[in-house]
């Protein structure tokens, strides 16, 4: 079972992806904060992480960077403001996260195809 | 010394009438005061001639001079009465009086029907009535009588102001003149020193003053300040040589000190009385003599304190127009501004106008009239000087105005100064003019000045307004997440719940099931729709220019939850923890609701925006003390430096990169608090953290206080 960890600060975020993929057969793990997502990645080990870059407390790209050192195969699909630009994108991708996805949420099903894409391309690789 | 009065009143009299004579030799009016003025000369002359050396003189010859003079007496007053009123009519009786005069001249040196003989009292000779003297008063009291009557006549007429208080003087020249037909008593034996010089001296008093104050026999009279005082300033100096060759003297012979000893206490008075005779002294004149003049250099100075410091264009002439009428005591002021886009004057305060919507256009004949001489204009003088007076007359009427200012500046015509008439019924004396003329101009300044103010503060909203817009664009990505979140979430709750039933989820669901299950998803909707709204409503409301809106009464804790609303996010997203602490007890204050929400928002987004560490505090607590409201927004920023902390409240005073701040936040916010009856401080320590203060009067203290 495709184990999913979502880490967002805005609990309603987390709720419903938890009972989105819940329902889709993942194993969904939520956490609202960065430092608790770290801990529960290390003991889950999950194949995709969805991070939001901006929360209190310990920032997404951070959160990214530490989840890489210990399981560097961990897809990391960062959930980004719109308006983030190219910039961030860019840096976020350097420092090894799969993908951006930008919130608010357009889509759900869109975001469903970029983990598939993600899981896919894992195991392509 | 009976000599002494008559000596003196006799030298004023006769300096008098030679001052008027020669003012103007030409002027009927003088050179009939000039005959009243000799005439009494005469009079009180002779009689001094009489008490000081009645042995050396034939004392018959002295007293039949000395009638001569008296017997014209009132015939020159009377003549003096007819020229003075422009009487022509009353030629003839002036005329036939100077005969009856010549006839009782001849009585009197030929005849003892006029005076018989003398008396002899204490204090000297005097003239013994004869026979027909009696005809002689009734024929006085006949004059006298004709006099009064024509001044009455004349006073009840409507005159110009300075004619009316000139013949008002004369009027009461005349009744002190006649109390001094006391001395006649002597001439019947009543044994009393005659004391009408009394009377005449005061007469000629007050034709002295109204000759300064109201031109009277169109003199124009400056009393020089400098000379008065050099004049003082002789005598008492005068005084002190007298004393101190008297007490040299005097102490020689009666203390039987030395030549030079003796001088040392005469040395002494003068020491310590001279300084304090020549302040009293100065302070006498200085009161009465030109209290006038006193009264103004007061009013100038007050007037221009007053003037020059309100710049609020809308009070500014009611506050002069107000000012005016107390300090100068006058029936109506009006001040009139130009309107340069309709192109026209109108009033913009007045008191006592006959037409408080006075609209002038801008070719009018008083406002071209003050445009090109630039010079006040007088109501009585607007008929000799300019054409279309009509125009001009009715526009003083409708002012129910005296006298008009220009109010210009760079030759710009930019109101009009309107006096009316003084309550005392004074007229202008060309002194008032000077200083009103220099009125004119402090408010000329002080008008441009609240103009150019007044614009200032309209460009200083509207950059008020745009710090707040920029404010706004900073905190777009707060408002994005605080907005556009929820719509996400009810857009995937929304999304989640087609794509389930699509994929058949629901499909093994009872109906119940599926109910329960959308009915969650709708709270969901609702709650984050909530959510949405919620922040766009204070976000409008925040963004709204604050109009000026009645005082309401602000519970400051709660728009600190308000503003929190607003940034709470964007300080939990760097790390600040916000701590309020509000009392239950903490007062409600009067105030401008949004413009306390504008302060709280700028200074803890400023604090905010201080704090450069991993663990940002902010402390918003309140207390009450005594009657005041106390709130500090405290931060462990980076502080501001001594030499910075001056200057934080300065317009377009930042530390921040160009482009991020205005500078005007903590500027406005100062004004803001200020507005708002409440006062704001601050302290900082560098690398410990800064603290504004802002003290409002509580609600209950200000309804106390009213």
């Amino acid at each position: 079972m495709t184990k999913l960890l979502t880490i967002d600060d805005e609990v309603e975020f987390t709720a419903l992806i938890e009972s989105y993929f819940g329902v889709r057969g993942y194993q969904v793990f939520t956490a609202n904060q960065g430092d608790a997502g770290l801990i529960i990645a290390k003991r889950e080990r999950p194949d995709v992480c969805l991070i939001d870059l901006k929360m209190p407390g310990l920032h997404g790209d951070e959160v990214l960077k530490e989840i890489l050192r210990f399981e560097p195969k961990t897809k990391c699909i960062m959930i980004t403001a719109s308006e983030g630009g190219g910039k961030t994108r860019a840096y976020l991708q350097e420092i090894g996260a799969y993908t951006c996805f930008d919130k608010p949420l357009t889509s759900l099903r869109d975001l469903e195809k970029k983990i598939n894409e993600a899981l896919e391309h894992g195991q392509d690789r | 010394m009976y000599f002494l009065p008559a000596l003196i009143t006799a030298l004023l009299f006769l300096w008098i009438g030679l001052f008027v004579f020669f003012n103007n030799k030409k002027a009927p009016a003088n050179v009939s005061f000039f005959l009243l003025c000799l005439t009494t000369f005469g009079w009180q002359f002779t009689w001094f001639l009489l008490f000081a050396f009645a042995d050396k003189l034939s004392i018959s010859l002295m007293i039949h001079l000395g009638y001569s003079f008296i017997i014209f007496i009132p015939i020159t007053y009377f003549h003096f009465l007819v020229s003075f009123l422009e009487r022509r009519s009353k030629s003839v009786y002036v005329a036939a009086s100077y005969v009856l005069g010549v006839i009782f001249l001849a009585l009197l040196w030929n005849t003892n029907y006029l005076i018989q003989n003398f008396y002899r009292f204490s204090w000297g000779y005097y003239p013994k009535a004869g026979a027909a003297h009696p005809l002689y008063l009734g024929f006085l009291t006949l004059l006298t009588l004709a006099g009064i009557w024509m001044l009455l006549r004349d006073l009840s007429k409507p005159n110009k102001q300075e004619q009316h208080n000139q013949i008002k003087y004369v009027f009461i020249a005349l009744l002190f003149y006649i109390p001094a037909a006391t001395d006649f008593f002597v001439n019947y034996g009543a044994s009393f020193y005659p004391f009408g010089f009394l009377f005449i001296a005061l007469s000629l008093s007050t034709i002295a003053y109204a000759i300064v104050r109201h031109n009277l026999m169109n003199i124009e009279v400056i009393i020089r300040r400098t000379a008065v005082f050099a004049g003082l300033f002789t005598f008492v100096y005068g005084v002190f040589t007298v004393i101190s060759v008297l007490g040299q003297d005097f102490f020689r012979d009666v203390l039987g000190l030395g030549r030079w000893a003796s001088l040392i206490p005469t040395v002494l008075i003068i020491t310590f009385s001279l300084r304090p005779l020549e302040n009293f002294l100065t302070e006498i004149t200085e009161k009465y003599l030109f209290q006038k003049k006193y009264d103004y250099r007061q009013l100038l100075k007050t007037f221009t304190n007053e003037v020059l410091t309100v710049l609020d264009i809308q009070q500014l002439p009611a506050q002069t127009v107000a000012g005016l009428i107390r300090i100068l005591k006058l029936e109506s002021v009006a001040i009139l501004l130009h309107d340069k886009e309709r192109k026209l004057y109108s009033l913009a305060a007045e008191i006592g106008s006959k037409d408080s919507n006075l609209i002038l256009p801008e070719d009018h004949t008083l406002i071209s009239y003050l445009k090109a001489t630039n010079q006040h204009i007088l109501k009585d003088k607007v008929a000799d000087k300019i054409e279309g007076d009509g125009e001009m007359k009715s526009a003083f009427k409708a002012l129910n105005a005296q006298v008009c200012f220009p109010i210009s500046m760079h030759d710009d015509l930019i109101g009009i100064l309107a006096l009316g008439m003084k309550k005392s019924g004074e007229d202008y004396t060309q002194e008032d003019i000077d200083i009103l003329q220099t009125l004119a101009r402090t408010e000329a300044i002080a008008i441009a000045n609240a103009q150019l103010f007044d614009e200032l503060s309209k460009t200083q909203a509207e950059a008020a307004q745009r710090e707040k817009m920029a404010v706004i664009g900073t905190l777009a990505a707060g408002i994005n997440h605080e907005i556009c979140n929820p719509l996400g979430i009810v857009r995937g709750q929304c999304e989640m719940f087609l794509l389930n039933n699509r994929d058949g989820f629901y499909k093994n669901k009872t109906q119940e099931e599926v109910l329960r299950l959308s009915a969650d998803i709708m709270n969901k909707v609702i709650k984050e729709t909530d959510r949405a709204t919620a922040i766009t409503k204070k976000l409008s409301g925040f963004a709204k220019p604050s109009k000026r809106s009645d005082l309401e009464e602000v519970a400051i804790g709660k728009e600190v939850d308000e503003v929190l609303g607003l940034i709470g996010h964007d300080l939990k997203l760097s790390n600040i923890d916000v701590q309020q602490d509000f009392p239950s007890n903490f007062p409600i204050i009067l105030a401008d609701r949004k413009q306390i929400q504008e302060v709280l928002f700028n200074i803890i987004r400023n604090a905010a925006q201080a704090i450069d560490k991993k663990q940002g505090k902010i402390v918003v607590s309140g207390f009450k003390d005594n009657g005041t409201a106390v709130v500090r927004i405290a931060d462990n920023g980076s502080g501001i430096p001594g030499d910075k902390i001056n200057q934080i409240f300065n317009p377009f005073y930042t530390t921040k990169a160009p482009g991020k701040g205005t500078g005007l936040g903590l500027f406005i916010v100062k004004q803001v608090v200020e507005r708002n009856k409440g006062v704001i401080m601050v302290e900082s320590e560098v690398g410990v953290g800064t603290t504004f203060t802002l003290r409002f009067p509580t609600a209950g203290a200000l309804s106390a206080a009213a």
